[in-house]
């Protein structure tokens, strides 16, 4: 069964890509459930499967075999269109690099998600991500382009877009991998203050000891297979 | 589809300059091309059609059955009571004016060298309601009433070296055969453009045709002229159903029957152009495709970022054929500012192909000043062709992009 607050739930999840002939196993047989409001890190070396395990619980990517369940809704037989659509309104992502619009500024960025997913008006859309601009720090930058903030502020930036469509789930791959530990630090306290805010459930990747020490669960993984997942620490 | 749309494709458009501004002059020289080319050729088709009507054909002409094929001989029969005819013509609709001519084949001799033309007995009270002989007198002056004298084309008459004073000899068949000598006085040139008139063209007072020919009351055709020239259907339909219930056997023809050899010519010279042109925008389309698959190689992350937001497939696709429609809004815009602006030159001041390549036959009855015409039809329709043109070669790169995968959208680097 699944249980209400499990907002996430993989039942022996394996994914394989095909290379010509040959197919490589990414996601060996994962079966794992988080909570809703988790601060989860997925660590493990570079092609241990965090992108992967990111993608398909994102509905980026679907299973080669096994379940993913989605606030109870299993996704994986689920059409391109839809998953399009759930994207759009239950999930927020932010990526290592290249993460924004570089011709949009940073206030256009951050309303952009509300105008992929259609549902208001640009007063409305404007106003909310003023607020979501505020909220980390950044509200005197926002006719900024990318390439005129830092990269700290860059990812503050996907950090409030990723959260103006208030998503159930964020995720994010590697968010720090590009900024240096200082500045990393500052976005994963951004993140946790977010996820105690807001009670959104953040899951983030990386391989960096010092990020892993934010987190509140911890999994590693190793060639696609969870090697160590210590549970909810409070 | 949300402004936002608008302004992103806007801001897509000028990412990379270098490309889009390289892009975007092939299209724009493209379509200037496309403008001063049109522009010249629809001025050099009015205003040849103009030379034609205004000089050698009217809008319609009525005649006995028979007479186009046998006009330019001596024998063509006549159209009886033109007066009347005329009187009543002025009342029909879309009638502005209407005149009688004698045309006959004729020899103009100076006394040592003959050059075979054509005569025209012109009635000088009403040929100026049908032709504008008139007004392009170059030298000495228009006919005035019966005197024994005429108006030469000026290349005719250059032919001879003759001057307004000078005489010369026309020589005519009259109606029993007889070979009828006239000697009269130049007393002018005129200098239509047209070069069948000025090369082989001269003008006799109708009364004086009239009593050489032994025609009196008579006339071979009566000339008419149309308020609107694209009246020529409808003017021609009440002229005939006229004549019809006067129980007049007598035909009525179009200037375009008249003129065929100059409209099929231009027909094709059009098609030529258009030909030309087709592969100037064809050109223009294969660097819009490249550039467009450019961007959306270049933009492969970028797209499956905004598809991993849940961007849709078709939204993408919409986005960059927007971008290719900026594309061609702007290289649109700038050609037709370029081409209007040339052929505005040449509507003012003409080019003078006389004076860069000498006395040359182009094969249209106009003077060697060549005038474009530009038009605001002209100008719109290159914008919309330039959009279209720009949203169809986009139409590959777009639907490539919108058929990315995110995930490995999102791996690509
Ligand atoms: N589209 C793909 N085609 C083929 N193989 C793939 C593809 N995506 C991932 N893989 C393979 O799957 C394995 C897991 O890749 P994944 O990107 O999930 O690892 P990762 O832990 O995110 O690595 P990194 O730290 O380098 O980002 C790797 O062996 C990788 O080469
Ligand atoms: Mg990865």
């Amino acid at each position: 069964m699944q249980r209400k607050d499990q907002i996430v739930k993989l039942e022996d999840v394996s994914k394989e890509y095909r290379v010509g002939r040959i197919a490589v196993p990414a996601i060996r047989g994962i079966t794992l459930s988080i909570d809703a409001g988790a601060f989860l890190s997925i660590a493990g070396p570079s092609g241990s499967g965090k992108t992967t395990l990111l993608n398909l619980i994102g509905c980026i990517d679907r299973p080669t075999a096994g379940s993913v369940y989605l606030e109870g809704t299993e996704i994986s037989a689920l059409p391109s269109s839809r998953l399009a659509e759930i994207r759009s309104s239950s999930l927020g992502f932010i990526f290592q690099t290249f993460n924004l619009v570089p011709v949009l500024s940073a206030l256009e960025n951050v309303e952009f998600p509300l105008v992929i997913s259609g549902t208001m008006g640009g007063r409305e859309r404007r106003r909310r991500a003023q607020e979501m601009l505020e909220e980390v720090g950044l509200a005197d930058l926002m006719g900024r382009r990318p390439n005129e903030l830092s990269g700290g502020q860059q990812q503050r930036i996907a950090v409030a877009r990723a959260l103006v469509k208030q998503p159930a789930i964020v995720l994010a791959d590697e968010p720090t991998a590009n900024l240096d530990s200082g500045t990393g630090g500052s976005i994963l306290e951004l993140m946790r203050e977010m996820n105690e805010r807001r009670g959104t459930t953040f899951l983030f990747s990386t391989h960096d000891r010092m990020v892993m020490e934010y987190a509140r669960r911890l999994i590693l993984l190793r060639d696609g297979r969870i090697e160590r997942d210590d549970g909810e620490v409070s | 589809m949300s402004p936002v749309l608008v302004r992103l494709a806007f801001r897509n458009v000028f990412r990379n300059r270098k490309r889009s501004i390289i892009t975007f002059l092939s299209i724009s020289l493209g379509l200037a091309a496309l403008v001063f080319g049109q522009g010249l050729m629809l001025g050099i088709g009015n205003e040849s059609m103009k030379n034609i009507i205004d000089y050698q054909t009217a809008h319609l002409t009525i005649s006995p059955p028979g007479y186009l094929d046998m006009k330019e001989t001596s024998l063509s029969p006549s159209v009886p009571d033109y007066p009347e005819i005329l009187n009543s013509l002025e009342r029909l609709p879309h009638v502005e004016g209407a005149t009688a001519r004698i045309v006959v084949p004729a020899v103009l001799n100076d006394g040592m060298n003959d050059l075979p033309c054509l005569a025209s007995g012109v009635d000088v009270q009403t040929d100026g309601h049908v032709f504008r002989l008139a007004d392009v007198v170059a030298e000495g002056r228009y006919l005035q009433g019966q005197r024994l004298e005429m108006v030469v084309g000026t290349r005719l008459a250059g032919q001879f070296a003759a001057r307004p004073g000078d005489r010369l000899n026309v020589i005519m068949q009259d109606r029993g055969g007889e070979i009828e000598v006239q000697s009269l006085e130049v007393a002018g040139l005129v200098d239509t453009g047209n070069p069948t008139v000025d090369r082989g063209s001269l003008f006799i007072p109708l009364g004086v045709m009239q009593r050489a020919l032994g025609m009196e009351g008579q006339a071979t055709e009566v000339a008419v002229r149309l308020r609107r020239a694209s009246d020529v259907g409808a003017g021609r339909a009440a002229i005939a159903s006229f004549l019809a219930a006067e129980g007049l056997d007598l035909d009525v023809s179009e200037w375009t029957e008249l003129a065929g050899d100059f409209l099929r010519l231009h027909r094709l010279k059009k098609r030529a152009f258009g030909v030309m042109t087709g592969v100037i925008v064809l050109l223009a389309a294969v660097g819009i495709v490249n550039t467009m698959l450019m961007a959306s190689f270049e933009r492969t992350r970028e797209m499956g970022m905004m598809m991993a937001m849940g961007m849709k497939a078709r939204t993408v696709l919409i986005l960059f054929l927007l971008e290719g429609a900026v594309l061609g809004l702007f290289g649109g815009l700038a050609g037709g500012l370029l081409g209007g602006a040339a052929t505005y030159y040449t509507e003012v001041h003409g080019i003078d192909i006389g004076a860069m390549y000498g006395d040359i036959d182009i094969g249209y009855p106009i003077r060697d000043v060549l005038r474009g015409d530009l038009t605001v039809g002209t100008l719109i329709g290159t914008l919309c062709f330039g959009v279209v043109v720009s949203v169809l070669a986009s139409l590959y790169p777009a639907w490539r992009a919108s058929k990315l995968v995110p995930s490995e959208a999102l791996r690509h680097v």
